[in-house]
C-alpha cells in the first residue's frame, strides 16, 4: 500500500500526529537556527541575521581558554556517571522486581522506588544538605554517636562531589527509568520461562538466558539515547550542589554556558559551547549505533 | 463502525483543542502588544497644568522588589487615580520572576524587543547588570534623551556639573563612546552630596552585631574592639564561655549573615587582611597596581579563616548556609556574632538581644566606612521605539518633582496623610497599617511606596531626594512610628563614621571596549569564592595550591592587559580608581 493510500485509510492517526510534528518542528527544528550565534557577534538589534559574522572566534576563545581541560574533564565525569554508570541500576530493578511473587508487595516497592522522580530537583538538594550538615546532619550525627568525627563538610569537599552526585541522581531516576525495562519484560513470551523450567534452568539462567535477551533491543536503544547525553551534565543538579569547596569538580560545560550566556551576556561564546555539546553528543550517537548494530543487530536507524 | 467513527471524532476534537491552546498562547501575546502602543493625543483643554497624554506607559522592572510589591489591579490604587487624574498617564508595570533579575534582563534585551520603559538595580557600573544595559544602549534599544533633558524640571539637573555621582556621569550616563548621547538615566541620587554625613535617622548601620547578653557577660564593649586579634581573642573567650543558645544546644562564636551564608560577609570579619580595596585591586608601596591573589595578603586571609574554622570559632557552614537556616540560627541565638544584619531587620528593632559589633579596622588601621561620594540606585531607560519619548520622560520627571514625590512616598492627602505646618504627617490608620506591616493595605489599598514598605515601585523610581527639607522626615512615617524606634536608637547609640576615598572599582573598567576578551575571561574567575575553597581545603599545601592555580588563571585570563591598561587611566587620572593606600 502506497503512503498515500495508507494516509487516506488511517487518516485519523495521522491527525493525531499533526500537533507533534508541528511541536518538533516549532519547538526543536526552528530555534536550531539560533546555532549561527555561534558564529556571529550578536547584536541585540540587529538579531541574529543582522549581526555580524565573526568566523571561529568563540571555538578559538574556549579551546585555547584555560578552564577548557578542567570543565571538558568535570563533565565527561559528570557524563559518565549518568549514562554509563546509572545505566544497568535500572535494568537491576525491573528484573529483581519482576521476580517478585507478592503482587501488592511489588507495586508498594514499584511505588516507592519512582516516587522520587517527582520531587524538584530544589528540594532533593535542600535535603541533602540538611541530612548532611555538618555536626548537626542526620549522618554526621551518626557517624558522631559510632563514636567518628561529626563535623566532616561533606559538600565542601571535592571528594565527595561525584559520589553524592550518583547517589542522588540514582535515587531519583531508579524507579523511573526502570518502568521502561519492566514493560518490556512482560511483553517477553511467557512459554519460554514454562519451557526454561520443563528442562531444569534457575532463576538466574531464566534472566541470563531468556529475560536479558528478551529485553536486549530495549536495553540497546536506551543506551545509545543516553550516550548522546554524555557531554550534558545537565545543569541544575550540578548548580545547586556546587559550593566554593567542591567548585574545582562541579564546573561543567553546562554551567558555563549559563554563567557566560544569561549572566555575562555572551550569547555567541555561549552558543558555540552548547554547539560543540551537540555535535560532539551526536557523533557519539552515530558511533554507538554502527557499533551496535554491527554487533548486537540494535539501531535507532 | 459506530466505535470507529467515534474514535475518528475524538481524534478530531483532540487536535482542535491542542490547535487552540497554541493559537491562545499566541493570540494573548498579540493583544499584549497592542496594549504597549494605546496613546491619544487630545485636547488639553480643562485639564491640570500638570497634564501630560491620555496613554498607557508599558514598564519592563529587573527588580524583584518591584515585582514582590505590585497591587493586585494597579489602575484603582489611590496613588495611581490620582497620577491618571493629574497627568492622564496610565501605567503597565510587568515583572517576570526568574533565577535572578540580571539573568531575565539579558533574555528579555537578547530578544530584541521592550517595552516602553525599563527599569534595573543598578548601585553602580560595576554591577553584571551594566554590561548588558550598555550592549543595549550601543546598540540603539534605548532613546537618546540628551536633547530632552534641557526641558525637564527635575532630570535637568543631571546635565549640572557636580550634580551626578563620577560614576553615574563618565561610566553610565554621559559615556564617552555614547557621543553627547544619553540613553541609561540614574535613580535615587540625592540632591545634594550628603555621603559623608551620618544620621542616625536613616542610617542602615550594617555588620556584625553580637548578642548583647553575651557581651555583658564578657564584659566587653563591642566598640572596642577593632583588630583582627582583638577579634580573635573575643572569639576564643566566647567559645570559652560555654554560652548555649536557646534549645541548650552550645553557640558558634561566629555565625553567618541573617539573610544565608555568603562570601561577601569577608568585608566585615577580615577587612584587616583585605589588601585589595578596590575589587581585588590596589597599589603596592612602590605604586604598582597587583591584585590581592599576587600578595602575601591572601594567604593571611585565608590562614587566619582556616584558624577559625579549626578552633571551631565559626560556624562550618558560615558562607553556604541557606536563607532559611540562617535565620534559624539567628533567632534561636546559636550565633554569638552575626556577621551582617542592619538595624531596620526586625530581629535587631523587635528586641533588644543584638547590639552592633567592631567595625574592624581596615587594611589602613582605620575603621571608618570607606564612601566614594553621592551614590545612586536603580536606572531606567526608555524603548528606541517608544512612541513619545518625550512624554515618557515628562512622566517620570514629574514623579520626581516635590510633589510627584509626596504623591509617590505619602498617598492622597486626607486619605493617607494630612498637611501640618507644610509637611505630611501620616494619618493615624495609615502609620497604624505601617506599624503592623500590614502591606496589603498599603500596596492594594493606597498603593504609595511609604519607603520602600509599600509598592516599591514609587520609591524606586524617583530622583533628586531630599525628604528632610520636603517633608521634614526621612521615610513616611519616621517621625511618628513606633516600629522603627530602637532601628534608631542602635544607628543613634552606635555611631559609625565614614570616610572618602573618591573613584570607581577597578574592575568596572572592564566594560571598555579593549578589555571585552579580558572580561570574559575574568568573568568565570571568582576571588572570594577562591578564598572560601581555600579556606576548606585538606591541608595547608592544599590551600597554597588553590591560590597558586588561581594566579595562574588570573594570568591566563589577561590580568597584566589590564593592570596596563588600570596604570594608564590612573596616570591620567588618580581619582578614576578608589585605591586605598596603606
Amino acid at each position: 500500500m502506497s503512503i498515500a493510500r495508507k494516509m487516506i485509510r488511517f487518516w485519523p492517526l495521522y491527525l493525531m500526529l499533526v500537533p507533534c510534528i508541528i511541536y518538533y518542528v516549532l519547538i526543536c527544528y526552528v530555534p536550531m537556527g539560533g546555532v549561527l550565534l555561534a558564529f556571529k557577534d550578536y547584536s541585540f538589534r540587529k538579531g541574529i541575521w543582522g549581526s555580524p559574522w565573526v568566523g571561529l572566534r568563540y571555538f578559538r576563545m574556549f579551546f585555547t581558554s584555560y578552564d577548557f581541560p578542567r570543565l571538558l574533564r568535570n563533565t565527561l565525569i559528570v557524563g559518565f556517571i549518568k549514562c554509563i554508570l546509572e545505566f544497568p541500576f535500572a535494568i537491576i530493578l525491573a528484573l529483581l522486581l519482576n521476580e517478585f511473587k507478592n503482587e501488592k508487595f511489588k507495586k508498594i516497592s514499584q511505588t516507592i522506588t519512582y516516587l522520587p522522580h517527582f520531587l524538584s530537583t530544589v528540594i532533593i538538594v535542600t535535603m541533602l544538605q540538611r541530612i548532611l550538615a555538618p555536626n548537626i546532619g542526620v549522618l554526621n550525627q551518626f557517624i558522631g554517636k559510632l563514636g567518628g568525627d561529626p563535623s566532616t563538610f561533606f559538600l565542601m569537599e571535592p571528594k565527595y562531589f561525584f559520589q553524592l552526585l550518583f547517589s542522588m541522581d540514582l535515587w531519583r531516576n531508579i524507579g523511573w527509568d526502570s518502568i521502561i525495562y519492566l514493560a518490556a519484560i512482560s511483553g517477553v513470551d511467557a512459554a519460554l520461562y514454562e519451557a526454561a523450567s520443563i528442562d531444569g534452568c534457575s532463576k538466574l539462567k531464566k534472566i541470563w538466558h531468556i529475560t536479558l535477551p528478551g529485553i536486549r533491543g530495549t536495553i540497546g536503544l536506551l543506551f545509545i539515547m543516553g550516550v548522546g547525553g554524555l557531554l550534558s551534565s545537565g545543569f541544575e543538579q550540578i548548580y545547586l550542589l556546587r559550593t566554593p569547596g567542591n567548585m574545582s569538580v562541579a564546573d561543567t560545560l553546562d554551567t558555563f554556558v549559563l554563567q557566560m550566556g544569561l549572566m555575562n551576556g555572551q550569547f555567541g561564546y555561549a552558543t558555540a559551547v552548547g554547539l560543540i555539546q551537540g555535535i560532539v553528543g551526536l557523533i557519539l550517537v552515530i558511533i554507538c549505533n554502527r557499533l551496535s548494530k554491527r554487533f548486537t543487530g540494535v539501531s535507532l536507524w | 463502525m459506530r466505535k470507529s467513527i467515534g474514535k475518528r471524532l475524538l481524534a478530531g476534537a483532540l487536535v482542535v483543542a491542542m490547535g487552540a491552546a497554541g493559537v491562545t498562547g499566541c493570540s494573548s501575546k498579540a493583544n499584549e502588544g497592542a496594549k504597549g502602543e494605546e496613546s491619544k493625543t487630545s485636547d488639553n483643554s480643562g485639564k491640570p497644568d500638570t497634564w501630560i497624554a491620555d496613554r498607557t506607559i508599558t514598564v519592563q522592572a529587573y527588580v524583584d522588589d518591584i515585582g514582590n510589591s505590585l497591587p493586585k489591579d494597579l489602575a484603582n490604587t489611590e496613588v495611581m487615580k490620582e497620577l491618571t487624574k493629574r497627568t492622564g498617564i496610565k501605567l503597565d508595570i510587568q515583572y517576570t520572576p526568574g533565577d535572578k533579575d540580571s539573568n531575565v534582563m539579558a533574555a528579555q534585551l537578547a530578544s530584541g524587543t521592550i517595552p516602553d520603559v525599563i527599569f534595573s538595580y543598578m548601585d553602580d557600573s560595576t554591577r553584571k547588570e551594566f554590561p548588558i544595559l550598555l550592549k543595549a544602549a550601543k546598540e540603539g534599544m534605548f532613546a537618546d534623551v540628551s536633547g530632552l533633558l534641557k526641558d525637564t524640571k527635575v532630570y535637568s539637573h543631571y546635565l549640572e556639573d557636580k550634580y551626578l555621582p563620577d560614576d553615574s556621569k563618565k561610566n553610565i550616563t554621559f559615556r564617552e563612546d555614547f557621543k553627547g548621547a544619553a540613553y541609561i538615566l540614574p535613580l535615587s541620587v540625592d540632591s545634594e552630596d550628603r555621603s559623608l554625613i551620618y544620621d542616625p535617622q536613616t542610617a542602615y548601620r550594617g555588620g556584625m552585631y553580637i548578642q548583647k547578653a553575651i557581651a555583658d557577660k564578657l564584659g566587653i564593649d563591642p566598640t572596642k574592639i577593632r583588630t583582627q586579634d582583638q577579634f580573635y581573642d573575643l572569639l576564643v573567650q566566647i567559645k570559652n564561655g560555654d554560652f548555649k543558645d536557646d534549645n541548650g544546644n552550645p553557640v558558634y562564636p561566629l555565625g553567618p549573615k541573617y539573610w544565608g551564608g555568603s562570601p561577601d560577609t569577608l568585608q566585615y570579619i577580615v577587612p584587616g587582611f583585605t589588601w585589595g580595596v578596590s575589587d581585588g585591586y590596589n597599589l603596592d608601596s612602590n605604586g604598582v597596581i597587583k591584585h590581592e591573589a599576587d600578595t602575601d595578603y591572601v594567604f593571611e586571609k585565608i590562614n587566619y579563616l582556616r584558624k577559625l574554622l579549626a578552633e571551631g570559632l565559626m560556624n562550618p557552614e558560615f558562607f553556604t548556609m541557606d536563607g532559611t537556616r540562617a535565620e534559624e540560627v539567628s533567632r534561636s541565638h546559636n550565633s554569638a556574632i552575626m556577621a551582617d544584619v542592619h538595624n531596620y531587620q526586625d530581629i535587631i528593632y523587635a528586641s533588644e538581644d543584638w547590639v552592633p559589633l567592631g567595625p574592624l579596622d581596615d587594611i589602613t588601621g582605620n575603621n571608618a566606612k570607606v564612601v566614594h561620594g553621592k551614590k545612586q540606585n536603580g536606572v531606567w531607560a526608555i524603548s528606541a521605539d517608544a512612541e513619545k519619548p518625550e512624554e515618557i520622560l515628562k512622566f517620570f520627571d514629574y514623579l520626581s518633582t516635590p510633589e510627584g514625590q509626596l504623591l509617590c512616598q505619602y498617598g492622597v492627602e486626607g486619605k493617607s496623610y494630612e498637611m501640618k505646618d507644610g509637611k505630611p504627617v501620616l494619618t493615624d490608620e495609615a502609620l497604624q497599617k505601617l506599624n503592623d506591616g500590614d502591606k496589603d493595605y498599603l500596596v492594594n489599598n493606597i498603593g504609595a511606596g511609604f519607603g520602600y514598605t509599600g509598592c516599591v515601585f514609587f520609591s524606586f523610581a524617583l530622583t533628586n531626594l531630599d525628604n528632610m527639607n520636603n517633608f521634614g522626615e526621612n521615610r513616611p512615617g519616621s517621625n511618628s512610628s513606633t516600629t522603627f524606634k530602637r532601628a534608631v536608637e542602635v544607628a543613634k547609640d552606635y555611631p559609625i563614621t565614614y570616610r572618602l576615598v573618591p573613584g570607581l572599582d577597578a574592575t568596572g573598567y572592564l566594560s571598555a571596549d579593549s578589555m571585552a576578551e579580558v572580561k570574559a575571561q575574568m568573568s568565570l574567575l571568582n576571588y572570594k569564592e577562591m578564598i572560601v575553597q581555600a579556606v576548606y581545603a585538606g591541608t595547608d599545601d592544599d590551600a597554597k595550591k588553590i591560590v597558586e592555580s588561581f594566579r595562574q588563571q588570573l594570568k591566563a585570563a589577561g590580568n597584566d592587559k589590564f593592570i596596563e591598561y588600570l596604570t594608564e587611566l590612573y596616570k591620567k587620572d588618580p581619582s578614576s580608581i578608589d585605591f586605598d593606600k596603606k
